[in-house]
C-alpha cells in the first residue's frame, strides 16, 4: 500500500511546465500580470533594444558622416530629427547613439558586478580581518563621487570609448560588493550550507554552487538599475565634452545642443526624449523587478 | 559483528562566550556541552535524548566538528578529529554523515535533487558524470523515491516532506559512512510518514550492521527506542545518565529521567490512569548561570543538601552509569 502511495506522489506535479523554456515563460507572464511596472519597463525596453539592433536597416546615412544634408534643417520626412550644425542626420546619430547607450551601460555593470561580486564574496564567506579590510576599502570607494572619479580616470587614461566604459565599472562596484556581503552573511548561516559542509565540498563548490545560486536574484534588480546610472553617467560625461568622438553619444549630441538651444531646438530635443525613455524604462523595469522578487511588497 | 570501538568521545566541552568586556574576553559562558564521554562500538546504535536546550544538537556537530570544540576528544576509527587540519577533515567527512533536522532548509533550495546528491560523488570521487548519475539512481531507489528519474530533475520544493527527508538519508549514506548522525530525523515529519522514515533508517542500519554506527538524537525517547539499543539522558549540557534503552524505560533511575519517562503518552487510558506520573516541575534553568551542584537540584523532587554543593559523578548501578546522589553508597 506504502508502495502504492509513493507511486502516485511521485508522478503528481509533472505536467507540462516541467519544461525548462515554458515554466520561464509562465513565471514571466505572472510577473507582467502582477506588475504593471515590469511590464511597461519591460515593453519600453524591448522597443529600445530592437531599435537599436536594427539601426543599420532603418536609417539611411552612414553615423557621424558631415552634411548629408544642410546644416540646422529643422525636421523633414528625409532628415525626421533634423540636422545639426555640420550636416549630420540626428535620427541616424540617436539611433546609434541608442547601441552606445545600451553597450556602455551592459558592459559597464558586467565589470563592476564582477569586481563587486568578488570582493562581497569573499568578505562575506571568509570573514574577519580579510572582510574588515576590504569592507573598508569599499566604504572609502563609496564616498568617492562616481561621476568625479570617472571624469577623473577618463581624463587620465584618454577619451576612448573602453575607457569610458571601464572607468564607469570601476566607480560602480562598491554597492554591489556590499550586498553580495550582506546577502552571503545571511546565506552562509542557513542550514542547508551546514550540510554542505557536513558532506565535505570544498569552499570553492560552497561558494559558487550553493551560495551563489541563493544570491544572484538580490543583485538582478539591483544591477538593472545600475545599467540606469551607468547610461546617465556616459552621457553625463558626454555633455561636458568627454566622449570618444569617434562613437555617436546621446550625452555629446546634447553637449554640441546646448549652443544652439535657440536656434535648433531639434538638436537637443531628440537626443534628450531618447536618453529619457531608456531611463525611465530602465527604471520602471528595476522597481517592478525589486517589487516582483520581494513578496512582502508584492502584495499591496 | 565486530565490537571494536569506532567512536570514542573524551571529556567533549563546548562553552559559547556571551557577552563581551570592552577589554579582554567576555567572562561569561554558556556550557552547551559539559564533559560528555562515551564510545560506540561498530554495529552499535546509541540515543542521545534530552528537552530542548540540553545540547543534543550541539553535542553532534562537535563530534563532526562543524562547531569547534572548547575541548575534549573524539576519535573515529582512530583518528584523532580535532587534530585534523580542513583539509585532512574533508576528505574523512564521508565516513561521518548526519541527517538534519529539518529536511527542507537542509537542502539547497535552488539545486536539482540529481545536482544535491551528484555533488557528493564529484568532490569525494573521481568517476564520471554517466556513473553518477547511475550512483544517484541507486541511491534514490534504495531510500525509497521510485520511480528515481522521476525525482532527479525536480527542486526540493516540489517533493513533499517525508521525499526530503529520504533525499537528505540517500545524500547522507552515499559513500557509506561508518558514523551516521541523525539529528531529530522525524521530528519535522507530519506524523504519518514518520514510520516510513523510521523504518527506512532502521533498513539501512540493518543492511550496514557490521561497519555502521548510528546516533540518533531526539526529545522523545519512544523514538530512540525503536532505532537504538543504547541511549544518553542529557539534561544542560551533562550527561545524567546512560544504559539500554528499555531498562531505562522501564526503570528509569535519575530522577530527571523518571520524570522524562513519565511524560510519555500512554494510549492506554486503564494504564495511563493507574501510572505513577512524576510532573516536571519548574523550568529549565539559565544556562548562562547554572545552579550549584547538580544542574536538576531545583526541579528535583529528592533534593538533598550535598546536591547543592557538589557535581555528582557517573557511577555504575547495574550496568548503567547514572549521575545522581541517591545511589551513591
Amino acid at each position: 500500500m506504502t508502495n502504492m502511495n509513493r507511486q502516485r506522489t511521485a508522478y503528481a506535479g509533472i505536467g507540462p511546465l516541467k519544461i525548462v523554456g515554458l515554466q520561464l515563460l509562465y513565471k514571466t507572464s505572472k510577473a507582467f500580470k502582477v506588475n504593471p511596472r515590469f511590464t511597461a519597463g519591460f515593453i519600453i525596453l524591448l522597443v529600445v533594444v530592437i531599435l537599436a539592433i536594427v539601426a543599420p536597416l532603418i536609417t539611411w546615412y552612414p553615423p557621424l558622416k558631415t552634411l548629408v544634408g544642410k546644416p540646422f534643417t529643422p525636421p523633414v520626412a528625409l532628415h525626421p530629427f533634423g540636422v545639426d550644425d555640420l550636416g549630420r542626420d540626428i535620427y541616424t546619430n540617436v539611433l546609434y547613439g541608442i547601441r552606445t547607450s545600451l553597450t556602455v551601460g551592459v558592459s559597464s555593470v558586467i565589470i563592476s558586478l564582477a569586481i563587486g561580486i568578488l570582493i562581497g564574496v569573499v568578505a562575506g564567506y571568509y570573514g574577519g580581518i580579510l572582510e574588515d579590510a576590504l569592507m573598508r576599502i569599499t566604504d572609502m570607494a563609496l564616498i568617492i563621487p562616481q561621476f568625479l572619479l570617472a571624469l577623473v580616470i577618463v581624463a587620465i587614461f584618454g577619451q576612448n570609448f573602453q575607457n569610458i566604459i571601464i572607468a564607469i565599472g570601476i566607480v560602480s562596484w562598491p554597492g554591489i560588493a556590499r550586498m553580495m556581503r550582506a546577502e552571503f552573511l545571511s546565506i552562509k548561516e542557513r542550514p542547508f550550507i551546514e550540510a554542505a559542509r557536513a558532506v565535505g565540498l570544498t569552499d570553492v563548490r560552497i561558494i559558487f554552487e550553493e551560495i551563489l545560486p541563493n544570491a544572484i536574484p538580490a543583485i538582478i534588480p539591483y544591477a538593472v538599475l545600475q545599467i540606469n546610472t551607468a547610461i546617465l553617467v556616459e552621457a553625463g560625461l558626454g555633455f561636458l565634452g568627454i566622449a570618444d568622438p569617434n562613437v555617436p553619444s546621446l550625452g555629446l549630441m546634447l553637449n554640441t545642443a546646448q549652443q544652439y538651444l535657440v536656434r535648433a531646438w531639434w538638436m537637443a530635443f531628440f537626443p534628450g526624449l531618447v536618453l529619457s525613455i531608456i531611463v525611465i524604462g530602465l527604471n520602471l523595469l528595476g522597481d517592478g523587478l525589486i517589487e516582483y522578487l520581494n513578496p512582502r511588497l508584492r502584495k499591496r | 559483528m565486530g565490537t571494536h570501538p569506532l567512536l570514542k568521545v573524551e571529556n567533549v566541552k563546548k562553552y559559547f562566550p556571551v557577552g563581551r568586556a570592552v577589554f579582554g574576553r567576555s567572562k561569561q559562558y554558556v556550557k552547551a556541552v559539559d564533559d560528555v564521554s562515551f564510545t560506540i562500538d561498530v554495529g552499535g546504535s546509541l540515543g542521545i535524548v534530552g528537552e530542548s536546550g540540553s545540547g543534543k544538537t550541539t553535542l553532534a556537530k562537535v563530534i563532526l566538528r562543524l562547531l569547534e570544540p572548547t575541548s575534549g576528544k573524539v576519535y573515529l576509527d582512530g583518528v584523532d578529529l580535532f587534530s585534523l587540519n580542513n583539509k585532512e577533515l574533508r576528505k574523512l567527512r564521508p565516513k561521518m554523515q548526519m541527517i538534519f533536522q529539518d529536511p527542507m532548509a537542509s537542502l539547497n533550495p535552488r539545486r536539482k535533487i540529481m545536482h544535491i546528491i551528484g555533488q557528493v560523488f564529484k568532490t569525494h570521487t573521481s568517476i564520471g558524470d554517466v556513473e553518477i548519475r547511475e550512483r544517484v539512481v541507486d541511491l534514490l531507489e534504495k531510500v525509497g523515491l521510485t520511480p528515481p528519474e522521476l525525482f532527479l530533475d525536480r527542486y526540493p520544493h516540489e517533493l513533499s516532506g517525508g521525499q526530503r527527508q529520504r533525499v537528505c538519508i540517500a545524500r547522507a549514506i552515499a559513500l557509506n559512512p561508518k558514523l551516521l548522525i541523525a539529528d531529530e530525523p522525524v521530528s519535522a515529519l507530519d506524523v504519518s510518514v514518520r514510520g516510513q522514515i523510521v523504518k527506512l533508517l532502521l533498513e539501512i542500519y540493518e543492511k550496514h550492521i557490521d561497519e555502521i554506527a548510528y546516533i540518533v538524537i531526539s526529545h522523545d525517547i519512544a523514538l530512540i527506542k525503536s532505532l537504538c539499543k543504547d541511549t544518553l539522558v542529557m539534561y544542560l549540557g551533562r550527561v545524567v545518565e546512560k544504559g539500554e534503552v528499555r531498562r531505562i524505560i522501564e526503570e528509569p533511575l535519575h530522577p530527571y529521567s523518571q520524570m522524562l519517562i513519565s511524560s510519555i503518552p500512554v494510549p492506554d487510558p486503564e494504564i495511563a490512569r493507574n501510572r505513577k506520573r512524576i510532573p516536571i516541575g519548574g523550568e529549565i534553568p539559565s544556562l548562562i548561570n547554572p545552579p550549584k551542584g547538580c544542574y536538576f537540584h531545583p526541579r528535583c523532587p529528592y533534593v538533598m543538601d550535598r546536591c547543592r554543593e557538589k557535581t555528582p559523578s557517573l557511577i555504575n548501578v547495574d550496568d548503567r552509569l547514572v549521575s545522581c546522589y541517591l545511589y551513591s553508597e
